[in-house]
């Protein structure tokens, strides 16, 4: 899943194995969850 | 029954029906809401949404801006529709809407497939976007009642009220008090007695009995006379919508009748 | 961003805004909302007690 640091806006790969959630190029610790290239479906109500 | 019309603009009518029951002008204004068909964006595709506004509330906002359609019987509704509800040409315009920042997405930028269809007021906001940012939409338009949902709801404001009858007797002195007291200026004085002047605009808030010290007022609806007041949401002149809500009502009553044939 | 209809009788509303929002810098909010044919006091109350807070909001987008 990519992610996207707030500080640098590089997109980031999150590695699981390792422990706790962090930028590995600048080491912010607060990522963004891009939108996905889907299409979202929805009804207008 | 006999017909009197009050006030005609392009979105509001009020006119006064006399000889029918409330049932009938029940009738009326229940259908002027909820059983006149229109268009309005049912289903869309988000293809791209950088704006301030979630995907939801951009959805709300389209669903909600009314359609003008120049041939609105051309539709079907998907129930009714030859394709079973699948959607179709018949029962769908589709619709698309891009645009990138700066700036504000007005309806006017909704480009329907069908240029007979287009949204009934050019300037509601739909999204404001910033520099970079961008929202591509498509979707359909289906034709629906507004019992489903209120934005296929052709009439907003529909109501009725008995009509008032104001009696003086002998008894009225002058005084003033009734006239006073009144909030929508009703009465008004005449040769030393209270005359109602104004009775359409009379609530039946009954201020002036109380205020009455000779006890010489009387105010009661007449029953079967209805001041009925309709404005539309702007999808339709509003004496085509009081037209088709009285269409729709007659196309009910004609299946009961044929229905009923059916069974002897 | 302005409610597109009245919550309570759903008239459309929000087509007048920018003119709306334009105008009471001059004029009296009352005056120009008779003006632009908002008669009733659902609808009035849309316009005259919202707050656009998409352009402070936008900033920490």
């Amino acid at each position: 899943m990519a992610y996207k640091c707030t500080r640098c806006k590089k997109t980031v790969e999150i590695d699981y194995e390792y422990s706790g959630i962090r930028c590995p190029y600048c080491g912010h610790r607060i990522l963004m969850k891009e939108r996905p290239t889907t299409v979202k479906r929805m009804s207008a109500v | 029954m006999k017909f009197e019309l009050i006030e005609l603009r392009e979105d509001r009518i009020r006119f006064l029906l006399s000889g029918v029951t409330a049932a009938f002008a029940n009738g009326i204004r229940r259908a002027c809401m909820s059983e006149v068909p229109i268009l309005a964006i049912d289903q869309i595709s988000l293809y791209d949404n950088t704006s301030v506004l979630f995907d939801e509330q951009i959805a709300l906002r389209l669903g909600l801006v009314p359609l003008q359609s120049k041939d609105l019987d051309s539709y079907s509704r998907p129930e009714d529709c030859q394709c079973g509800g699948e959607g179709c040409p018949g029962c769908r315009v589709d619709f698309m809407l891009s645009a990138e920042g700066p700036g504000m997405v007005y309806s006017k930028d909704i480009q329907f497939t069908d240029p007979g269809v287009k949204p009934a007021f050019d300037k509601i906001p739909i999204v404001i976007l910033g520099e970079g940012e961008k929202v591509v939409i498509e979707g359909f338009a289906t034709k629906r009642v507004g019992k489903d949902h209120s934005k296929w709801q052709a009439g907003t404001l529909c109501g009725y009220k008995n009509l008032p009858k104001i009696e003086i007797g002998a008894s009225c002195d002058g005084c003033g008090k009734c006239i006073e007291v009144c909030p929508r200026d009703v009465l008004a004085l005449e040769e030393g007695r209270a005359k109602a002047t104004n009775i359409l605009e009379c609530s039946l808030c009954k201020l002036c009995i109380e205020e009455c010290e000779a006890g010489a007022l009387k105010v009661t609806p007449v029953l079967d006379s209805f001041v009925i007041s309709i404005e539309s949401s702007g999808v339709m002149p509003v004496k085509e919508l009081v037209a088709k809500a009285a269409q729709e009502i007659r196309k009910r009553a004609e299946d009961l009748d044929a229905k009923l044939a059916e069974l002897t | 961003m302005i409610p597109v209809r009245c919550f309570s009788c759903g008239r459309v509303v929000s087509h007048v805004w920018e003119e709306y929002r334009e105008r009471i810098k001059t004029e009296p909010p009352g005056k120009v909302l008779d003006d632009l044919g908002i008669d009733k006091y659902c609808c009035r109350r849309m316009l005259l007690s919202h707050v656009e807070l998409v352009d402070t909001l936008r900033r920490y987008q």
